[in-house]
């Protein structure tokens, strides 16, 4: 009884919390269905369909969107749209409804969230030098798509806090919130470095098969690393990610076999963000980024935060280009 | 394996930015990660240079794509830029920071910010995302924006691009899957 109890308290609290037990409901989306009653927690997570996928990437996108919109400058969406998706269509799943786009904020950073959507902040556009760097970086995405890392990063999640998930078996939609929500410890330590180099060696290969120089990302890497650090728009990743020199070391590994038989490629003209676009909005908020990517390492105490929230974060789903 | 043609334009475009890039980074100090074979000109077909050996360092001199130009001693040649790193000799490769301002005359200019200065940089962090809501206007304009595959092909098209079929990396060749459009 006492355990029923808990288990709809906690529920209340991610209800309350928002995420995306709000905006499912909100969405008429039954989270009971997406995650059919009687599986063990990792059944149920690697069991995600792909029309279960799109709906949990869509919330997670629109969300993004409500934090940082679009870049106003519809050209510039279209083509980096029709980049993307010739960039997807050489991967297995060519057939996802793809959706790419340049969101508005100077944080340098690429995202991705399941299902097929994109999203490159205008702070990583800006410093990219022609459009294969672009299909570097939107081929790394796609990747992280194709092979479903978010899924990874739920069962792993599931597992770290394995005890609260057994307590709650019956509750399949509290036992998805929790699951998710443990996304956030996740996200700050790390975990899942090898998802990260599987994605920059995909990358670079689905770049290549798009017929672009394969070594657009490697490129973008090595501007991130020269940033170095203490650059702002980069502190959170810095803190909480591989080292773009880890991955430049990594992808050395697997490309020295293979590099003198991929094609050169082209790299071509990136189209650049209008004028009448604008700069970043002025309405946008100013956060500390450093400070709360400390925070959030400081608070990856699994399996000891009830007090947390433990609504969907798109934070914690969304896989970027430097983090999972 | 020759690059494609490229038009004038382009050509003096690349060549204005390669020269701009050798003036810059001139004399930036650089450790070889790997035994490398150096290359005469930045091509895996190119005639052999030289070799140098992990540890071995040297100046990077040039960048073009992902190929450096390294003279070391009495050698100057190119190689992967993934198989070196920039900064002093001990810097280390697994540290994001080190060696930063050297490759940011390579690879551009570096952002002069300190740590305490990122108080204020605005962009988006884990904040801004919990307190996001769903944004239903801006998701139907992305979907406008999104492009069926054959607008994809067709843009692919036109900047003269090809689908190639390509082994991903680590797999043999009968695991190759480009689906090509």
């Amino acid at each position: 009884m006492m355990k029923r109890m808990k288990v709809i308290g906690a529920q209340a609290l991610v209800c309350i919390t928002g995420g995306l037990c709000a905006t499912a409901q909100a969405q008429n989306i039954d989270l009971n269905r997406l995650f059919s009653i009687g599986r063990d927690a990792v059944t149920a997570v690697s069991g995600v369909s792909e029309p279960e996928e799109l709906k949990i990437g869509r919330e997670v996108a629109g969300r993004m969107l409500g934090a940082a919109p679009l870049v106003n400058d519809a050209a510039l969406q279209s083509y980096v749209n029709r980049v993307g998706r010739w960039v997807a269509a050489q991967s297995e799943r060519p057939d996802l409804p793809w959706r790419f786009a340049v969101i508005d904020t100077a944080s340098i950073n690429a995202f991705a969230a399941p299902g097929g959507y994109v999203l490159v902040t205008r702070g990583l556009y800006e410093i990219l030098d022609n459009e294969a760097q672009l299909a570097g970086v939107l081929a790394h995405e796609v990747a992280h798509i194709v092979r479903r890392h978010h899924v990874t990063v739920m069962q792993k999640s599931a597992a770290l806090s394995a005890g609260a998930q057994l307590a709650q078996r019956d509750n399949r939609s509290v036992l998805l919130n929790n699951m998710i929500g443990s996304g956030a410890e996740i996200f700050a330590r790390g975990l899942d470095k090898s998802a990260e180099h599987e994605a920059d060696a995909m990358g670079v290969v689905l770049a290549a098969r798009a017929g672009y120089n394969p070594f657009g990302l490697i490129d973008v890497l090595h501007k991130l690393a020269a940033r170095g650090a203490e650059d702002g728009s980069l502190a959170l990743l810095f803190k909480t990610h591989p080292a773009p020199g880890d991955r430049l070391e990594q992808l050395g590994v697997v490309l020295t076999p293979r590099v003198a038989q991929l094609p050169t490629g082209r790299e071509l003209d990136i189209r650049r963000i209008s004028a009448s676009a604008g700069s970043v909005r002025a309405s946008q908020p100013l956060p500390a980024e450093g400070a709360r990517g400390l925070n959030s390492q400081s608070n990856a105490q699994p399996g000891a935060r009830p007090e947390q929230p433990k609504g969907v974060d798109p934070a914690q789903l969304l896989r970027g280009l430097f983090g999972r | 394996m020759r690059r494609p043609a490229a038009n004038p334009f382009n050509r003096c475009l690349a060549a204005i930015l390669f020269a701009t890039v050798a003036a810059a980074a001139s004399a930036e100090p650089v450790t070889v990660e790997r035994d490398s074979v150096l290359r005469a000109e930045p091509r895996t077909d190119a005639g052999v240079a030289g070799n140098l050996a992990k540890g071995a360092t040297g100046d990077a001199v040039a960048r073009q794509g992902a190929w450096v130009q390294v003279k070391s001693g009495t050698v100057t040649g190119w190689l992967y830029s993934f198989n070196v790193r920039f900064g002093a000799v001990g810097a280390g490769s697994s540290s994001g920071a080190s060696g930063g301002s050297a490759l940011g005359r390579v690879f551009g200019p570096r952002q002069q910010v300190n740590v305490t200065a990122t108080i204020g940089i605005r962009g988006l962090d884990e904040e801004d995302l919990k307190q996001a809501h769903f944004d239903e206007t801006q998701m139907r304009q992305l979907d406008g924006y999104a492009a069926s595959r054959e607008q994809a092909a067709a843009q692919a098209e036109i900047s003269g691009l090809s689908a190639v079929k390509i082994d991903y990396l680590g797999e043999s060749a009968s695991a190759a899957s480009g689906s090509n459009p």
